[in-house]
């Protein structure tokens, strides 16, 4: 009998003790510099933008959807390709919810609470809903789901890390992030160091969306704007814009005549076979076919007249990556692009590769940045 | 009764002379104004270069040539072309309507070259043998003669009232502001800032084939105006004295609209919905040169070209180097002018 309670009593102990000692519970600061405390581990989760999915699945390899019961956008919208990988490997990601459309004012909060996650993952300021939401973060909050923010394109230069670290640490990946976190700072203080002996910072213009939006919106200290500080370039927008972007006439492009002409390129290759303007990268190009949507943007005579374009140095990155953990990949892109000389070991698609292949359970395919010029 | 009479008809010589001098000194503006905005840009051309340059452009260099020639010039000129196409629009249809808050726009003109455009960036339809660059201002255009259409129905179908008119072209402003919503809802992010930029209407879009395409629409238009001052004038005096004198008021209502949303659509498709000068620019010629439609009408037109041409000298020199859309202007310049205008008029009352 004694025995038999003994039993009793340390089996009553185990029940208590087993999800003490798992359950945990965290207080992280996040990128909007929330306090937020965190009951781990976290199995309900909600993401704004499904662009995060890859860093999700940076950090889990196995299941980067594991958990994930509702998202706002699907996937397909900034990675196809992505996508198509995702479904084939696991089914059951076609049929995460949504729970909005293309932007913050689409979203149901109520959809949200029904899918009733424990945590909600969101942008600073992405297409989703922002930190200034006051009214969509106090129902949530209401309701038992704890927010983070998270930033990958208002800074990207200070909110890249955190924002993996942060996310390592609530999905019970710290390791996986904290690597990843090495390797990109290892990356960007190699630019950095190189960056520090350079005497002379050749003018740089870093035009979005070249071909979607109309000439010249330039990046000036917002989005990708500030990495061209970083790999050795003067932004030639961020000394006359008012703010993060501005549009600029032909005529400013002309008379700066910058040394490097960058633009962000976000076509795709059906629009590039269907003879659409918007200068093309991504999945389905090739390196061949995206120097020549490339080069067919810049024979416009005002393009054409920039000593960038004649002395081939005008080149095309791939929009995506402005709100991406693997930014890391154009600023060295950047970097060689501007300084060429001290930066002509480094290949940032190799960069690209190597993030793929040891973090990613995604196959790499498509060309992600291209010159002017070099197609045959 | 003959001394009355003579001293009446030196008078009305005298007015009609001031108001000769007043549209001179418009067109005079006009000028000075597309001079000063051939001027203004970063590249700090001198005047003496810009001159020389118009006159014989291989004397610059390559890259002041493409500043002077493919950038200053057509936006200079569109600017003028698109302000005096809606200028004239604005003061037809105010007449036509006799309504002071009338303009291309209360017809749904511009809010259906939004819609048509939206689509346009939404939906990218690929159009066989048609440039894909060509085909927002295309659709833009389409939907915009498509509202026209659809108004001159109106018109016929009510034999011309003019408050059918009206609510028909506001209802018609309402519904494709509606649909444009309804895109923007369904449409990326990138497409709805696309969207956002066009409505507010940009003049650095435009090239020399839509220089001469909205000129070439203004010039075929302006003399079927003209021919229509002396009936227009008499309009003013009300409708049913202008029946009462043997014009068909439907039939006039009809070719009018037919003329406004021809200069309407060709106006507003190249450069996006720059809606204000159409209703303050015939306001404010109103005000300096009376309700005479043979100097009003002239004179709406430069008026329209000036604040145009104005507002596009700004949206370079505010900030040099960056781009501020026009269509944010065009108000800031026009309103501080026609309450200027207004203040004066009490003064003198």
């Amino acid at each position: 009998m004694k025995t038999l309670r003994t039993c009793f009593l340390i089996l009553l102990g185990m029940l208590v003790a087993v999800p003490i000692a798992k359950a945990s519970s965290v207080t992280v600061n996040d990128i909007a510099g929330r306090s937020v405390a965190v009951e781990l581990p976290v199995k309900r989760v909600v993401v704004s933008e499904a662009r995060y999915i890859p860093l999700l699945a940076l950090l889990r390899p196995d299941d980067p959807v594991g958990g994930i019961v509702g998202t706002m956008t699907p996937l397909n919208w900034t990675h196809p390709e992505l996508e198509a990988q995702l479904f084939e490997q696991h089914p059951n990601a076609r049929d995460i919810p949504l729970f909005g459309g293309q932007n913050k004012d689409s979203v149901s909060v109520e959809k949200i609470i029904d899918l009733a996650p424990e945590l909600a993952i969101f942008g600073l300021n992405d297409h989703g809903p922002g930190a200034k939401n006051a009214e969509l973060i106090d129902q949530l909050t209401a309701a038992g789901t704890k927010i983070v923010f998270i930033d990958f394109r208002s800074d990207p230069l200070h909110n890249t890390l955190p924002s993996i670290r942060l996310l390592g640490r609530l999905l019970g990946a710290e390791k996986r992030a904290e690597e990843y976190a090495e390797f990109y700072q290892t990356r960007f203080d190699r630019v950095v160091t190189r960056v520090s002996q350079i005497e002379q910072r050749p003018s740089v213009f870093l035009q979005a969306h070249p071909g979607r939006f109309e000439c010249c919106w330039g990046m000036a200290d917002g989005m990708l704007g500030p990495f061209i500080e970083i790999a050795g370039g003067a932004n030639i927008a961020d000394a006359v814009a008012p703010g993060p972007t501005a549009q600029h006439t032909a005529e400013f492009l002309l008379t700066e005549n910058p040394d490097v002409w960058i633009g962000t390129a976000s076509g795709t290759f059906d629009e590039f076979t269907d003879g659409a303007e918007p200068v093309a990268l991504g999945a389905g190009m090739t390196s061949e076919t995206a120097s020549q949507s490339l080069t067919r943007y810049l024979s416009a005579p005002e393009f054409a007249a920039l000593d960038a374009v004649r002395n081939g140095r005008a080149h095309s990155i791939w929009h995506n990556f402005y709100n991406s953990p693997f930014n890391i990949v154009a600023l060295e892109a950047f970097a060689k692009w501007i300084h060429p000389e001290i930066f002509n070991d480094i290949d940032p698609m190799e960069t690209l590769a190597e993030i793929y292949d040891r973090w990613l359970p995604f196959e790499l395919n498509g060309t992600f940045a291209a010159t002017v010029g070099t197609a045959q | 009764m003959t001394e009355i009479g003579a001293t009446l008809y030196q008078r009305f010589g005298s007015i009609h002379k001031r108001r000769l001098v007043t549209v001179s000194a418009l067109a005079v503006g006009v000028v000075v104004m597309l001079g000063l905005d051939l001027w203004a840009g970063p590249a700090g051309l001198a005047f003496s270069d810009i001159v020389l340059g118009l006159i014989d452009p291989q004397q610059l260099e390559l890259r002041h040539r493409i500043i002077l020639w493919d950038v200053r010039l057509p936006d200079a000129l569109i600017a003028l072309v698109v302000g005096a196409a809606l200028g004239l629009a604005g003061i037809e249809t105010q007449t036509i309507l006799d309504n002071p808050l009338a303009s291309p726009f209360t017809l749904g003109v511009s809010s259906a070259a939004v819609l048509g455009a939206s689509l346009a960036i939404v939906v990218v339809p690929v159009v066989p043998f048609f440039a894909e660059a060509a085909v927002l201002p295309m659709m833009a255009l389409l939907f915009a003669l498509g509202s026209g259409v659809l108004i001159l129905m109106i018109v016929r179908w009510s034999n011309g009232a003019r408050e059918t008119v009206v609510l028909f072209g506001i209802a018609l402003v309402f519904l494709c502001n509606a649909l444009t919503a309804g895109l923007q809802y369904i449409a990326s992010a990138e497409a709805v800032q696309q969207i956002v930029f066009w409505t507010i209407g940009n003049l650095t879009r435009a090239g020399w084939p839509e220089v001469a395409m909205v000129g070439a629409c203004f010039v075929c238009v302006l003399p079927f105006s003209l021919r229509h001052v002396w009936v227009m004038t008499l309009l003013r005096g009300g409708e049913a004295h202008a029946r009462s004198m043997g014009i068909n008021v439907a039939r006039l209502r009809l070719w009018v609209i037919l003329r406004v949303s021809l200069l309407a659509a060709f106006a507003v498709c190249f450069v996006g919905a720059i809606g204000f000068i159409g209703l303050v620019g015939p306001h404010i010629a109103r005000l300096i040169l009376g309700e005479d439609h043979r100097m009003l009408v002239p004179g709406s037109a430069l008026c329209g070209a000036l604040i145009l041409s104005c507002a596009s000298f700004l949206s370079k020199a505010l900030i040099p180097g960056v781009i501020i859309p026009v269509g944010i202007l065009t108000a800031v310049v026009g309103v501080p002018v026609f309450l200027g205008l207004l203040s004066g008029r009490r003064r003198m009352a």
